[in-house]
């Protein structure tokens, strides 16, 4: 692609919208975990230094991640062992299953989702999100999934595994790689009918979870009707809904929410997204959306793009991973879903889903940056040559 | 073959960005309409609104004496919730809970055993209200008793330190704090002030977090009412009113007393009186200001404001002989009329005097009902006097084209014509100042909260004001009404010390559309000194029981109140009274110029001592 003054590369464009919503997540997690003392200067609190430290290192990740090409990902390695995608798989599954060992496994707040590792935790279904996407949009590529039992249950194999893995610490994460999960396989040219039949199972299991948890249907019948038991189910809704006529459309300014005093829980983590429409108004929401949306425009330009559909699937995947979480999270803060304890990407305070999430936007970075032929052409030209292919890089 | 589907990937991503179109739909919903249902629950757990009192003002007399005052009293409360945990706590039984409860109670005057129960019934209350306006005595000694969970909040309370003195006049507040009658209800604005309020933002622990600027009002504290009244007079005039209602058993009276130079209201008292303090036992038959709300025909008393408009426009002279026949008289259309005393002829100075029906009569029939209609509302009467308390009576005074021909003799004599005590002693005013017709008030002035003057009221200049007579008819006037005292119906009004001068009435009373033969309204407007006139009254007596005439019932008290009144502001003793000009005497009735001198009968007491 041309280098032009005229143009925004890509690249540039999604530089400036992760940078964007780093700023934001940075302001926001600060206003919101700050409280009211005499002081006139700028403190940090205590969450908004720690989360300041972690979008630096995001910030870090994407660019390094951003400058090493993504083809070694895609390479067809002879054995399925040898290459990174199968061994983030079992990473992820491993951690996913760690986790739930006592001792190993941390609580927040009743739920256990996280690994301590030295100062930093982890939580493993950060890690499984993303495995999911790298390990779908290997195997859609580079694997024959038009025979259902030969191509596309084996595909399917893994990502059940992990999604049963995940869904017992973390239904929202579940659902939302079981969601993802389906828009690649969608994407990846899968026979609607393999679909149907997965899918009717996948749908079914996830009613009969929700059903036999009592907390989770307790959830749902707060959803339909949160001003029944205001102090109990029904408070977080609440919460949220007032959170967005205090601020009215214009919001009350930065760092002038109420809501976020006591008020509002998890209101640097699941419910952020309330406070920056309390106190930026329709315009901090938009602003917001704005920036998701162009995350998605970029995979977009990528996916029209003439290149390899590795590549294509990759973007595809990174983005609507993205955009289905801010748009389930946004869901859930307008009380337009019920409550799923999922964080907003980017914003929410949370470091190492920061790190890692940055870390997979790196990867849609350098898919902008290293452009590489479609792989039709690549096999025409392995039969012609009779030799090895190498992946010709091109740097943009 | 290809594996990406950007069909799919554009279905999959358009999707998506509907979602997110939807939910910024969604948000601004929220944030406008959806609003609506949620703002005030918002406000309510974000804000706490406080209410700051405004303190009432307080009602002062002209010499400083507090009428009306808000002072703060003490409610006392129990938090049962706090109670129980600490008798719990320092292992105390309930025995012991009782009797604290039973000393507590009988230091608030209540029923030990009810008290126990409405702690024990709102056990999870954390505010039981047990006292209300507990004096500080008490206060002390429940704090001694050092009952865990007892608290006291401050509360305002009227209070009328006067007791019932000038009750009328300050009229009480209710319950909620506003004035219910008198100026505390004409004046209730001024004297509540304004309630400020202050809107504290809150966090979820409910700590007070901040209050913007605007969020806070300051309370306007009432202004306080300065009266024209004299608390001295006051009393005096309700004491002697009191004693004229007791002496003749008569069931209600009243009394104005004015300065006739400045139309300043001294003092209005009615009989039975109340006690602000304790609304509850006065009905509000008894609250009742009736010097302004009960007009009643006057009878007599209206007799010199039919002459000196009379005297003025040359109708007749104090010296013209009237044809009076003996006691009765028929008027050419064939009605009646009749005479206490059968005098034969008397000229206008004595029709007055001895209080002639038939020569007013006469009067009437020459001057016409027009100009007896124009005598009359020159005075006021009809129209409300325009003082500061509510609900004031205009009285009636029929239009002209109402009256017939009975009108004439029946207006003459006072009837037909309903007029409040307090147009009654305006009136008389004017002959005491020379002619001007005041305006009756009772502000003196008003002070802010903090004790500035904010309004003096100054009385008007008698030059400015309405003149109703001019000042030659007043002064001849007031001769012939110093003589009503000498020679004529009200001889028991005569003051060794002030030359009194003055107009007896005696009205039967109407009921069920015809005068009663055995009930009267007896009354008596007056002012002294006749020289220099410093106070003028309005005395009524309704329904006094025996004797029956204003003379006889209502003159002496307003005699002695004039008497003690005027010795209370220490004005001098009056000359000798002169006795009617020589070229009146030869036409009036039985003179004795002796009779004129006070010295003779004060020396004749010094010889007696």
């Amino acid at each position: 692609m041309d280098a032009s003054i005229y143009r925004l590369r890509h690249q540039d464009i999604l530089t400036f919208c992760v940078l964007g919503l780093l700023c934001i997540g940075v302001l926001m997690v600060q206003s919101a975990s700050s409280s009211v003392t005499g002081e006139l200067h700028w403190k940090w609190s205590l969450l908004g230094a720690k989360h300041l430290r972690f979008a630096i290192g995001a910030v870090v990740t994407f660019w390094i991640v951003g400058r090493v090409d993504y083809a070694f990902l895609g390479v067809r390695y002879r054995s399925l062992w040898r290459s990174p995608i199968t061994w983030t798989s079992i990473a992820a599954a491993l951690t996913c299953a760690a986790v739930l060992v006592p001792g190993i496994g941390m609580s927040v707040n009743g739920a256990r989702r996280w690994i301590k590792l030295g100062p930093i935790q982890i939580q493993p279904s950060e890690l499984a999100k993303w495995a999911t996407v790298l390990f779908l949009s290997y195997w859609l590529t580079r694997k024959p999934t038009e025979r259902f039992f030969r191509g596309f249950l084996p595909a399917m194999l893994p990502v059940g595994a992990l999604c049963l893995l995940v869904v017992i610490q973390d239904f929202g994460t579940a659902a939302l790689i079981a969601i993802c999960a389906f828009t690649m396989l969608l994407a990846g040219r899968i026979k609607l009918r393999h679909i149907l039949i997965v899918l009717v199972p996948a749908v079914m299991a996830g009613t009969w979870f929700i059903t036999h948890k009592a907390y989770r249907m307790k959830r749902i019948m707060a959803f339909m009707h949160p001003w029944e038991n205001p102090q109990g189910e029904g408070y977080h809704m609440i919460q949220s809904l007032l959170s967005f006529s205090t601020g009215g459309i214009f919001g009350r300014g930065l760092g002038n929410g109420i809501q976020k005093l006591g008020y509002l829980p998890e209101d640097t983590t699941d419910f952020i997204f309330a406070v920056i429409c309390e106190e930026l108004g329709l315009f901090g929401a938009m602003l917001t959306v704005a920036l998701y949306l162009g995350v998605v425009f970029v995979a977009w330009q990528m996916i029209r793009q003439k290149r390899d559909d590795f590549g294509k699937m990759l973007a595809f995947g990174i983005a609507s991973m993205l955009g289905l979480q801010a748009a389930i999270n946004i869901a859930v803060a307008t009380v337009s879903v019920p409550t799923k304890g999922l964080s907003l990407p980017l914003i929410s305070a949370g470091g190492s889903g920061l790190v890692i999430t940055c870390a997979a936007l790196g990867l849609l970075c350098s898919i902008t940056r290293f452009k590489h032929r479609p792989e039709m052409v690549e096999v025409e030209e392995r039969k012609m040559s009779a030799r090895a292919a190498r992946p010709v890089n091109a740097e943009c | 073959m290809q594996t990406f589907s950007p069909t799919r990937a554009a279905v999959v991503f358009g999707t998506l960005c509907v979602l997110f179109i939807a939910l910024m739909g969604r948000v601004a919903y929220l944030q406008t309409t959806g609003r609506q249902q949620t703002i005030s629950r918002a406000e309510r757990q974000q804000h706490q609104t406080l209410a700051w009192e405004a303190r009432r003002g307080g009602v002062f007399d002209s010499r400083g004496f507090a009428l009306a005052l808000t002072i703060q009293k003490l409610d006392v409360f129990v938090d049962p919730k706090f109670m129980q945990e600490v008798y719990a706590e320092e292992g105390h039984t309930l025995v012991e809970m009782d009797d604290a409860i039973q000393k507590l109670a009988s230091l608030l005057d209540k029923d030990s055993l009810t008290l126990a129960q409405l702690i024990g019934e709102r056990g999870d209350s954390r505010f039981v209200k047990i006292g209300q306006d507990v004096d500080e005595a008490r206060i002390k000694e429940i704090l001694k008793l050092n009952i865990p969970g007892i608290g006291l909040v401050p509360t305002s309370s009227r209070s009328y330190p006067m007791g019932s003195l000038a009750a009328h006049i300050l009229g009480g507040t209710g319950k909620d704090g506003h004035g219910l009658d008198g100026v505390e209800l004409r004046f209730d604005k001024e004297l509540a002030g304004k309630d400020g309020w202050e809107r504290k933002l809150k966090d979820a622990r409910r700590h007070a977090i901040g209050v913007a600027a605007e969020d806070y009002l300051p309370p306007q504290h009432g202004q306080h009412l300065i009266l024209t009244l004299d608390t001295n007079i006051q009393l005096i005039a309700e004491q002697e009113l009191a004693a004229a209602c007791i002496k003749h058993h008569a069931k209600k009276g009243e009394v104005v007393v004015m300065d006739p130079s400045t139309g300043e209201v001294l003092a209005l008292a009615n009989y039975p009186t109340f006690d602000p303090n304790d609304l509850d036992s006065a009905s509000n038959d008894l609250r009742r200001d009736r010097t302004l709300t009960d007009p009643y025909e006057p009878g007599s008393t209206i007799k010199p404001f039919i002459v000196g408009p009379a005297l003025r426009w040359h109708v007749t002279r104090v010296n013209e002989v009237w044809p009076i026949p003996g006691i009765k008289y028929k008027t050419p259309y064939g009605r009646t009329i009749t005479d206490v005393h059968g005098y034969g002829p008397l000229a206008t100075w004595d029709v007055l005097v001895k209080s002639s029906n038939i020569g007013m009569s006469m009067l009437g029939e020459r001057m016409g009902n027009e100009k007896l209609h124009r005598a009359l509302s020159v005075w006021g009467f009809g129209r409300q006097t325009g003082i500061e308390l509510p609900a004031e009576n205009p009285g009636k005074l029929n239009s002209l084209p109402k009256w017939n021909k009975y009108s004439t003799e029946s207006v003459a004599q006072g009837y037909e014509l309903m007029v409040t005590p307090v147009q009654l002693c305006r009136g008389f005013c004017a002959y005491a100042n020379g002619g001007s017709l005041v305006h009756p008030t009772l502000i003196k002035g008003v002070l802010d909260s903090e004790g500035h003057v904010i309004l003096r009221n100054k009385p008007t200049d008698l030059k400015l004001l309405p003149e109703v007579v001019d000042p030659h008819t007043a002064a001849e006037m007031r001769q012939v009404l110093c003589d009503v005292v000498v020679r004529g119906t009200a001889t028991h009004a005569r003051s060794e010390t002030w030359n009194i001068f003055g107009k007896t009435g005696t009205a039967h009373i109407s009921e069920h559309g015809q005068y009663s033969p055995t009930r009267f309204n007896s009354s008596f407007v007056c002012a002294a000194p006749a020289e220099a006139p410093r106070l003028a009254v309005a005395f009524i007596i309704h329904d006094p029981q025996g004797e029956h005439y204003g003379g006889a019932v209502s003159a002496p008290h307003a005699k002695r109140l004039l008497e003690r009144a005027l010795t209370y502001m220490q004005i001098p003793a009056s000359p000798d009274l002169q006795p009617p000009p020589a070229n009146i005497q030869p036409v009036l009735f039985h003179v004795d110029p002796k009779a004129y001198s006070r010295k003779t009968k004060t020396q004749t007491a010094d010889i007696h001592d």
